[in-house]
């Protein structure tokens, strides 16, 4: 049976019986990789608190290629992340990032960018105070690197690029529709020009500055809204660990 | 041939049952039609005390048949000091150390991010009531050292910092005939932050 060596960051685990758990990991090399690991509930078991979602492991499972369940033969923590789990605002920032990498990736679809960026913002997320502007940069940035990204240049009727104040953002098509071709049956939600040069901040602003970039008040719910429909827009449905983050001044 | 009605009937209760599937349960009801009547007819009332006798306390939220349960009602137990677990078989594993002389408080779960379980869908409300109305000296967060865990002693330690009550939580580090090799980074530095003058 084949042995699989990897980068792996927890997402969720389960208990599969009194002495089993079954994890699932976003691997940098195989995409989201289900595991079982025996005896990993036993108090004394060799695998410790390794399983806990957040956690940077380097695995080694072995298995017949693209079955949906492996068994995990050794594991070595890379970080463990834990100071997420001192603090309860990064705690449930950390669940969202977690249930949105689960929700947009597959088993056996290799993404070591998105795997990167995930590492690279519960890395930040340990120590900014600007999580706000970290959780929009991570929505838009895994948008975008699922294959979504959003065209923000040009409007989707004229191809021209946008001047007027008010902007249309279509969320199925995933681009504007500028002020002149706007009128009052035109689809999606009506943005500034002001919030479509943030979001264009967002895909670019490189993750060392995050603490540079600030939204200005009334421009944050905005573009809160507008990312949050987007990403729902996509993924069919609502994240269930947003309503933790939403009801927390940030 | 397919089974008479009341052997499929019994075999499909039985594999409502966490853990049990169909063989199981098949091998349960042969096992039983084989036992005397008594036996059997002490198995069914059983169960059916258990739906009818026990409930949940309404101090503590423990299982109890009597409310308020043997330990809220017990003058000998230190009702200034509330331990928190999360389900009650965390309860009966304190009660069976036999060093614990508080009171305690069961959540009934634990709060969940990734699973949609907020604080409301577990009763810290009336956790914060008992506090206040009984002038609590101390709570001991005794929930599991898990991501569920932490997010739940944390909630509550925000909660009730305001209340100027006591909060303290039990200590996380390595068990008891483990090995230190074996244990992960986090255990070992809850193990370090933790330790104690000899």
């Amino acid at each position: 049976m084949p042995l699989f060596k990897t980068e792996a960051i927890v997402l969720q685990r389960f208990n599969l019986t009194e002495s089993s758990l079954i994890v699932t990991s976003f691997t940098r090399d195989f995409g989201k990789v289900k595991c079982v690991v025996k005896g990993a509930r036993k108090i004394k078991s060799r695998y410790g608190g390794r399983f806990e979602p957040f956690t940077c492991l380097n695995i080694i499972y072995s298995g017949k290629e693209h079955q949906n369940l492996y068994i995990l033969n050794h594991c070595d923590t890379i970080r463990p992340f834990y100071n997420l789990r001192e603090d309860y605002i990064r705690l449930t920032t950390g669940c969202y990032f977690t249930e949105i990498i689960s929700s947009f990736t597959r088993e056996a679809e290799k993404n070591e960018e998105l795997f990167h960026l995930f590492f690279r913002a519960l890395d930040i997320l340990e120590s900014t105070d600007n999580i706000s502007v970290l959780i929009r940069i991570f929505e838009m940035r895994t948008i975008a690197l699922s294959g979504y990204s959003p065209k923000f240049d040009s409007c989707l009727i004229c191809k021209n690029e946008p001047k007027s104040k008010y902007i249309n953002f279509h969320f199925q098509s995933g681009g504007i529709i500028c002020g002149k071709c706007l009128n009052s049956s035109s689809p999606g939600r009506r943005i500034t020009l002001g919030t479509l040069n943030y979001l264009k901040k967002v895909l670019t602003i490189n993750f060392s500055s995050i603490d540079r970039l600030r939204f200005p008040k009334g421009q944050d719910k905005e573009i809160a809204l507008l990312t949050q429909m987007y990403l729902k827009t996509i993924i069919g449905r609502e994240c269930k660990s947003y309503k933790f983050i939403a009801k927390q001044e940030l | 041939m397919k089974y008479s009605d009341s052997i499929a009937k019994l075999i499909d209760e039985f594999k409502r049952l966490p853990g049990i599937g169909q063989k199981t349960a098949e091998r349960l009801v042969f096992f039983l039609l084989k036992e005397q009547k008594d036996a059997v007819r002490g198995l069914s009332e059983a169960i059916l005390n258990l739906k009818d006798k026990v409930q949940s306390c309404s101090k503590c939220n423990s299982i109890t048949e009597n409310d308020p349960c043997n330990v809220c009602s017990n003058p000998k137990r230190e009702q200034k000091i509330i331990c928190v677990v999360e389900e009650p078989h965390d309860l009966y594993a304190i009660e069976r150390m036999g060093e614990y002389h508080g009171s305690y408080y069961v959540l009934m779960g634990s709060i969940s991010p990734l699973e949609g379980v907020g604080p409301e869908e577990i009763q810290i409300n009336r956790l914060v009531e008992r506090v206040k109305k009984d002038g609590i000296q101390e709570v001991i967060l005794a929930t599991n050292p898990n991501m569920e865990g932490d997010a739940t002693a944390i909630f509550i330690y925000k909660t009730l910092k305001s209340l100027g009550v006591k909060v303290t939580r039990i200590a996380r580090g390595l068990p008891v005939g483990s090995n230190l090799e074996y244990a992960d980074e986090v255990t070992i530095l809850r193990s370090f932050e933790g330790r104690m003058e000899m």
